[in-house]
């Protein structure tokens, strides 16, 4: 055997994976060939430090986990569309809805406003019912308790309005956890809340339409509340969103507010971050 | 308690099974991340995605289908997508680490017993960290599961989904740039 061949198997060799035959061969070489054997040994050492490099404990990891628990459901916001957006102080709520409908001849609206009102705890109200598609505005004010057994009853609330329009639609956590589908708002000229109303799937139109150009937009990473999470989910889940999904445009007000929040990370532009395995299932803003 | 009855009381709603399963898996993920992307932290990153990942679909995952290839793959891919996007804020990871004595290069010498004997010092680690991620993807990835996870090469093809020649030359190649790297 010759040193090319030789070294073309030191790795197999190395391994164990060398048949009888050609081992037999290449260990008589080895003991004929200085640099041969000196490139074996230093395969076998360095095979040796990096097995030296494993981690063989990982204690901390639990906490880590039940962290992500809470980052259950990818939303995607975008700039420009919300004007503005109210944290609760104490908790902290998102936001959810609407999404672009261009494929549909809809006009984006460019005056929504998304508001984030404080979690409360065991009742909560909620404005506004309405049949979005009769064209006709309603703004009659229902007040309904809703209480959860097992869990804080909390208040998540959309307020939308179109440019054009004062129409205000109102969404609160119990539409969402009921299914976004079946949300009640009192604007008829919105087309976002009245397909989900009307049980419709909100399309996937990421970027269609939307006033903020891809190299515009980043992506943040936000632990909420477990209510606020549970909410968003319920919200994904029933709006079927994946992917590209939902979308609402923020402020560069309410960005900065978001990004005062705890927990808030940077993560990379939307590009490559938002299509890949490794953030579905995560809370990922997007603006 | 086998993985496959672990995976069905998951399935069922049994949290403390999947708590079992995050243990006995944890470190099989975070080190193969590990070895992928030379950061404690990133590869911390990455198991939650993964186990998250995991926790989500194991509700529909086939009792025939190996939970290990199966985490394998989804953690490579998951690694794949950091160091791609990685990619775009290029990074040189340096062969040399300055110490308090002297610029240090790996030694390539003093083998000593078994590799649970074996103990680097930070700046070897380092070293050899950073040649190991200057390892263009395809044969880091074959390395990090040989060495880090001690896979056979079937496992690796099966994971990768390549064949077990394509896995030979990986290997063969990953090994010959690694210790280019080093002696340089």
């Amino acid at each position: 055997m010759d040193c090319k061949t030789a070294k073309e198997y030191l790795s197999l060799y190395t391994d164990g994976r060398l048949s009888d035959a050609l081992t037999a061969q290449l260990e008589a070489h080895l003991l004929t060939c200085d640099a041969c054997r000196k490139e074996m040994e230093t395969l076998q050492l360095l095979r040796v430090q990096i097995r030296a490099l494993r981690i063989t404990e990982a204690d901390d990891f639990v906490l880590d986990l039940q962290r992500a628990h809470k980052k259950e459901s990818v939303v995607f916001i975008h700039r420009g569309w919300v004007r503005s957006l109210c944290a609760a102080a104490a908790c902290v709520v998102l936001f959810v809805g609407a999404y672009t409908a261009v494929d549909r001849g809809y006009q984006m609206p460019q005056d929504v406003e998304v508001q984030m009102l404080q979690a409360q705890d065991d009742v909560i109200g909620s404005d506004a019912k309405a049949a979005p598609e009769t064209g006709k505005a309603q703004s009659a004010e229902t007040q309904r308790n809703i209480t959860n057994d097992t869990e804080k009853t909390r208040q998540f609330e959309r307020v939308a309005s179109e440019n054009q329009s004062d129409s205000v639609s109102r969404w609160t956590v119990a539409d969402l956890t009921a299914g976004a589908r079946t949300a009640t708002v009192d604007t008829s000229t919105e087309p976002a809340p009245a397909a989900m109303a009307n049980g419709q799937a909100v399309p996937a139109t990421y970027g269609g339409g939307s006033s903020a150009s891809a190299m515009d937009k980043r992506v943040l990473q936000i632990s909420l509340a477990p209510e606020a999470m549970e909410a968003v989910s319920a919200y994904i889940a029933g709006a079927r969103l994946s992917g590209f999904g939902g979308e609402v445009v923020l402020s560069d007000a309410v960005v900065a507010s978001l990004l005062s929040m705890e927990g808030v990370v940077v993560l990379s532009d939307v590009t490559e971050a938002c299509d890949t395995d490794i953030y579905s299932g995560k809370t990922v803003i997007i603006y | 308690m086998d993985t496959r009855t672990l995976v069905e009381k998951c399935a069922a709603g049994d949290a403390s099974a999947f708590d079992m399963l995050v243990e006995r898996y944890k470190l099989k993920i975070i080190n193969t991340a590990y070895g992928m992307l030379q950061s404690r932290e990133d590869a911390y990153d990455i198991a939650q995605e993964v186990f998250l990942k995991l926790y989500r679909k194991i509700a529909s995952f086939s009792g025939d289908a190996s939970l290990d290839t199966w985490l394998y793959r989804v953690t490579v891919n998951a690694c794949v997508d950091e160091l791609r996007k990685r990619g775009r804020r290029v990074q040189t990871l340096p062969l040399e680490v300055e110490t308090d004595e002297e610029s240090y290069a790996l030694p390539i010498a003093d083998v000593s017993a078994a590799p649970e004997n074996v103990v680097l010092r930070k700046e070897q680690r380092q070293v050899l960290l950073n040649a190991i991620g200057r390892l263009p993807e395809k044969y880091r990835t074959v390395l990090v599961l040989r060495e880090f996870e001690d896979l056979e090469y079937e496992a690796i093809a099966e994971a990768l989904d390549i064949s077990i020649g394509t896995v030979k030359s990986r290997l063969n190649r990953a090994r010959e740039k690694l210790r280019n790297f080093l002696e340089k």
